[in-house]
């Protein structure tokens, strides 16, 4: 569902992604790891169609659509879900308001049914409840003065409402305590199924122990350098980056090493 | 003083009754031009500075201009008129004669405040306008201060001089930020300028020094109609500094300077500024008026930074602006204005993006006392082409007392749904818990008080270079004297 | 119309205000407020293009001959109802088949002499004045269910009224009071609005203009706290041809309290300018003022607030902020938020931003599938939604928000501009 071939993209003018390769097809769950600017943020939202990320080179095909031709809302209305690492607060929208937008517009694109009111505001508190968010957030604006935890928990939710076929969640390990680390987790399991397919990019190995990946891809300077099963996520963890990014004697991740 | 002024206007009147018997001529040769100004006067003043034909008709055009305008009166001040046809637009140098011949005959009160800032004796001497020669320390520290300027390209002198070594430079850049005609009191300046500084940094040079007008002993008088004009060519960097802590005497009332400064492609000037002219007495009588109008351009990714701290003047008119003409180009304005006794200051800044990414920041602190009156007035404009321009203000007052004014006037006019302007402002007094506190730890209220309003101006004074820091702080602490009840 | 005219509008707007001040044919009681109104406005001034309370608004539409006629026109048969309550001006003069009022509010065909009634305009207003309202609320009275005053202008061509309210709050008396401009013709609403509250009055008032097309409106909203009371005014506006609105206020015994609440939105070619300006002249008083302004297209959106402390006034606490988003190229905002303070024991702020709509929140609704134009309209929406939320009456919170959608709602063409 998910082909990208030798995709190079720069953010800002600044060239971050060099050639990168992967495929998705359904039913499966991919992990994207590597160091902190390998590029793993860059590819989450270089597929969802942020302003300033740019493909400069090769191609992403969703579905057999290049994405490079979409906005932001097409890809989503195709179904394409993008959890973000740092979701961003919207003061005077409400997220009832919000899901009721989304939703409407999503569902319409896809040819499903609409739903009414009642039957949105119940699937939204049933959402909220799978991911452990007081269904009183609904009234609030979207995330806002949500704490890291609740704000990844409503990215959960979202995505629990919208069913996409494709979920790319973007660090959305980063920050949360144990108890909310399994919250999520159980929702994205909750969401696994053979139509649809996931790609978490992670920094860290636990999310792993509660979402366990088919594949596991480790990206440094731009490129996936390595790819493996579940196994490779636990060798990382043991010996970290540093014994593949030495080899490819590249990256940016020379930073990271010195700090 | 008074019996001086007496001797002054009796001479003055022969003069003007001589006026059209003597004509032309005499008027050249005399050294101090009756009051009164028409084309006649402008004539003479370029005339004695042997200025170039072009220089005068620039002169006559904004003399010209400038009778077709109007006095201000939009400012937040009030001051009887100024009768500008009583002021004589030239006189030579003050002569040794007439001046206090040592310290003994200073205003000992003058002298008090010498001493609380620790002024040395000698420049004591040289700002009360004792009749001593040329302050030899300064000469010395000037001469090792031009070679040193010279080696690096970079030209320093008055004005005049330089409308004589370098008048391609002059032509060029003279009125191109404050054209002759932008306001009435710069229009005036432009049609009877008689000093000022000159500075043009070359091409990619940092000036080795800060530039001060301090040591610009050259020229003695501060003009009442200063002309000051910096150019900073591409990728070049200087700071200049004018102004001094110490209140200086000056017997002229009306003061309409102006300022332009051009800042070239990536070029940097940091211009600050401490005033602390005569305020008059507590109902500021015989006070100074001080008219400034001060401008920068800054070209693509330049920046021009304003630092003031203002204490002085009974009345002070001023606005140093930067316009934004290229892009990512920085305007920065920091400034302490602070008004006792019947002091009214009416100053602030403005911003005219018009390139693209152009950044702008304003910071400005106003500390109002006794009966004064304290306005910032300050105008954001983002034009029509200010994409992704950015503003931010931050605009605080501090009243001491209940019987002074603090005001705020900032126009913000957007153009560009890219551009972002932010404007705060608040108002505060020294709390009596603050002060409670401070005592309680054994230090005293006006100490105390003065602390506080270093904290408040802290976020100025870190603007400014290190040593002008140190002592626009002790300024403040002896302006607050007995400001605070 | 003719060129001369717009040469010296100024005084050809005040020989025609004098004219038609001189020939209007009052009820009785206004007689003597005309006579001193007439002589305080030969002696003022109309603004020209340097008077610089005016430094944001040509009043070049008026050169269109608005002040030469008063409008002639019927209002239209089916009035908008928020309340059981209900007045209605048609072009200033009372139009008493509508009229139904709660016990204890008594009407009155007069107008007074009243301090802050200094524009020329207002002036006029007072000079010209044909017919007036007055409202008095009884001491003591609670009215449960809100007056709804409905200022009518009706004309075909370009024309002028002259309308004015006044509302005096007795002592411990509570009112909600729905003041609604509606005309869509070339009428100008002159407009004096003036309440006054007396000690434990508190009023809730509305102002929505939505008078739009090619309507002009100048008014002057005044409150006169003379007791210790407190107003929240809400007041949603959208621009029209020309639209000026001076609001002062008078805090004058200690412990009042006064909220202003406001959205104005400029749209297309059209044209709003809030003069707002709270007087603090005792101590120990409160103001708090919120102003939310949007401009799209060629509209122009400006606000001046001004809060000024007297001396003596210690103890005050005041603020205002204003906040305004520039929806596209060609649209402009300005705003001017003065303080002018003679005290210092006091605690005063305001806060004005300009700026645009957040291009991550854009990109967030977007990644969840909803298109730009609708996101657009959601996060202006959502800039003034915490002003909606706020209002205290259902009804008229009803009435603002299918206004607010099509007020905030993509005007044709607008995205290719702004791309």
């Amino acid at each position: 569902m998910l082909e990208i071939r030798d995709l190079h993209a720069s953010v800002a003018g600044q060239p971050i992604l060099k050639g990168l390769n992967l495929t998705v097809k359904p039913g499966e769950v991919h992990a994207i790891m590597g160091p902190n600017g390998s590029g793993k943020s860059t590819l989450a939202n270089v597929l969802a169609g942020r302003d300033n990320y740019e493909i400069t080179g090769g191609e992403a095909l969703f579905e057999g659509k290049s994405l490079a031709e979409l906005e932001p809302e097409e890809r989503a209305q195709l179904g394409l879900f993008l959890a973000f690492q740092y979701p961003v607060e919207i003061p005077g929208v409400s997220n009832m308001e919000f899901l009721k937008a989304a939703l409407e517009a999503t569902r319409a694109a896809q040819g499903k049914e609409e739903w009414d009111s009642v039957t949105l505001l119940r699937k939204a508190r049933e959402a909220c409840k799978q991911v452990d968010l007081d269904p009183q957030f609904l009234k609030r604006g979207v995330n806002e003065g949500f704490s890291g935890g609740e704000k990844k928990r409503n990215e959960i939710m979202q995505m629990l409402l919208m069913e996409p076929k494709l979920a790319l969640l973007d660090e959305t390990d980063s920050g949360l305590d144990i108890d909310a680390l399994q919250t999520v987790a159980k929702g994205v399991n909750s969401l696994r199924g053979p139509e649809r397919g996931i790609v978490l990019v992670t920094h860290y190995q636990r999310l792993l122990d509660y979402i366990v990946p088919d594949h596991v891809h480790v990206l440094s300077g731009g490129r996936i350098i390595k790819s493996g099963g579940k196994e490779l996520a636990l060798e990382l963890e043991q010996h970290g980056y540093g014994w593949l990014t030495d080899d490819q004697n590249g990256g940016n991740d020379k930073e990271d090493r010195t700090a | 003083m008074s019996s001086q002024a007496e001797l002054d206007n009796s001479e003055l009147d022969r003069v003007i009754r001589s006026e059209y018997e003597a004509g032309f001529t005499t008027l050249v040769e005399s050294d101090t031009l009756p009051p009164g100004l028409n084309e006649d006067v402008i004539r003479v003043i370029s005339a004695k500075k042997e200025e170039p034909e072009w220089l005068l008709e620039w002169r006559l055009e904004a003399y010209r201009h400038w009778q077709t305008m109007q006095e201000p009166n939009w400012a937040h001040v009030e001051y009887p008129p100024v009768d500008l046809n009583a002021i004589s637009y030239y006189s030579a140098p003050k002569s040794m004669e007439g001046r206090p011949k040592s310290l003994d005959e200073v205003d000992p009160e003058l002298l008090e405040t010498y001493k609380k800032l620790g002024i040395p004796l000698h420049e004591q001497e040289m700002l009360a306008g004792v009749a001593v020669d040329a302050v030899f320390d300064s000469v010395s520290v000037a001469t090792t201060f031009k070679s040193k300027l010279a080696e690096a390209g970079v030209i320093f002198c008055s004005i005049s001089e330089a409308v004589r070594e370098h008048p391609e430079l002059v032509r060029k850049y003279l009125g191109s930020v404050v054209p002759k005609g932008d306001n009435y009191f710069a229009g005036l300046n432009s049609a009877v300028f008689t000093d000022g500084s000159f500075v043009y940094i070359p091409k990619g040079v940092r000036c080795p020094m800060e530039l001060s007008t301090y040591f610009r002993i050259n020229e003695a008088n501060t003009g009442q109609f200063e002309r000051t004009l910096i150019v900073a060519d591409e990728g070049s960097y200087v700071s200049y500094l004018e102004g001094c802590t110490a209140p200086q005497r000056d017997e002229n009332q009306l003061h309409a300077a102006v300022v332009e400064l051009v800042a070239l492609p990536g070029a940097e000037i940091k211009y600050s500024t401490v005033q602390n002219w005569y305020p008059g007495d507590e109902d500021g009588k015989g006070g100074i008026y001080n008219f400034v109008t001060k401008r920068g351009v800054a070209h693509d990714h330049a920046k021009i930074s304003w630092t003031q701290v203002e204490t002085g003047s009974a009345i002070t008119w001023k606005y140093p602006s930067v316009v934004l003409r290229g892009d990512h180009s920085v305007g920065e304005f920091y400034s302490v204005a602070l008004t006792r006794h019947a002091q009214q200051a009416d100053t602030g800044t403005k911003m005219i993006h018009l390139g693209r990414n152009t950044k702008s920041t304003i910071v400005s602190k106003g500390i109002s006392a006794g009966k004064s009156s304290n306005a910032y007035r300050g105008l954001v404009r983002m034009g029509p082409r200010a994409e992704n321009a950015r503003n931010f203000t931050q605009c605080d007052s501090l009243l001491l007392g209940d019987t002074c004014g603090a005001h705020t006037f900032p126009y913000i006019e957007t153009k560009h749904p890219s551009a972002t302007v932010e404007h705060e402002a608040t108002t505060s007094k020294v709390s009596d818990d603050q002060l409670f506190l401070c005592r309680q730890r054994g230090i005293d209220p006006e100490k105390a008080i003065s602390m506080i309003v270093n904290g408040f101006c802290k976020e100025v004074f870190k603007e400014l270079p290190m040593e002008f820091a140190v002592e626009a702080g002790k300024l403040l602490e002896v302006s607050l004297e007995g400001a605070v009840g | 119309m003719s060129g001369d005219n717009a040469l010296n509008l100024p005084e050809d707007l005040k020989t025609r205000a004098l004219e038609n001040a001189r020939q209007a044919t009052p009820v009785e009681a206004l007689a003597p407020l005309r006579q001193e109104a007439l002589a305080a406005l030969e002696g003022a001034a109309f603004p020209g293009r340097k008077t610089e309370a005016w430094k944001y608004t040509s009043l070049y539409a008026l050169t269109d001959g608005h002040l030469a006629a008063r409008a002639e026109g019927a209002a239209p048969e089916d009035l908008p109802r928020l309340s059981d309550y209900r007045l209605v001006l048609v072009n200033g003069r009372l139009d008493e088949r509508h009229t139904t009022l709660p016990e204890g509010v008594s009407l009155g065909r007069r107008a007074s002499r009243l301090e802050g009634l200094t524009t020329p305009f207002a002036l006029y207003n007072g000079a010209a004045l044909e017919d007036a309202v007055t409202l008095d609320v009884a001491a003591n009275t609670d009215v449960s269910a809100p007056i709804q005053v409905l200022h009518v202008s009706a004309g075909d061509a370009p024309s002028h009224c002259n309308t004015r309210l006044e509302v005096n709050l007795a002592a411990g008396s509570r009112l909600t009071l729905i003041e609604q401009y509606l005309g869509a013709g070339p009428v100008l609403t002159n407009a004096v609005t003036a309440i006054q509250a007396a000690d434990n009055a508190r009023l809730t008032h509305y102002r929505l203009q939505a008078d739009a097309g090619d309507s002009l409106h100048i008014g002057t909203l005044l409150f006169q706290q003379t007791g210790v009371s407190r107003i929240d005014s809400y007041q949603l506006m959208a621009g029209n041809r020309l639209r000026r609105n001076d609001v002062r206020a008078f805090l004058d015994k200690s412990g009042a309290e006064l909220n202003m609440h406001g959205i104005f939105v400029a749209r297309d070619r059209s044209h709003i300018d809030n003069q707002l300006c709270v007087e603090h002249r005792v101590p120990e008083c409160t103001s708090n003022q919120v102003y939310r302004g949007l401009a799209g297209e060629k509209g122009r959106a400006v606000l001046n607030g001004r809060i000024h402390i007297h001396p003596g006034a210690k103890g005050t606490l005041a603020e205002l902020s204003n906040k305004n988003l520039l929806l596209n190229p060609g649209a402009e905002i300005d705003t001017k938020p003065e303080l002018e303070i003679y005290n210092d024991d006091v605690k005063c702020a305001h806060g004005a931003t300009v700026g645009q709509l957040d291009a991550l929140q854009q990109f967030y609704l977007q990644s969840r599938g909803i298109p730009l134009a609708e996101a657009k309209r959601m996060l202006s929406l959502g800039f003034v939604n915490e002003l909606i939320m706020s209002l205290p009456d259902q009804t008229v919170a009803d009435w603002a928000q299918p206004w607010l959608a099509a007020e905030l709602g993509q005007r044709p063409g607008a995205d290719e501009e702004a791309a």
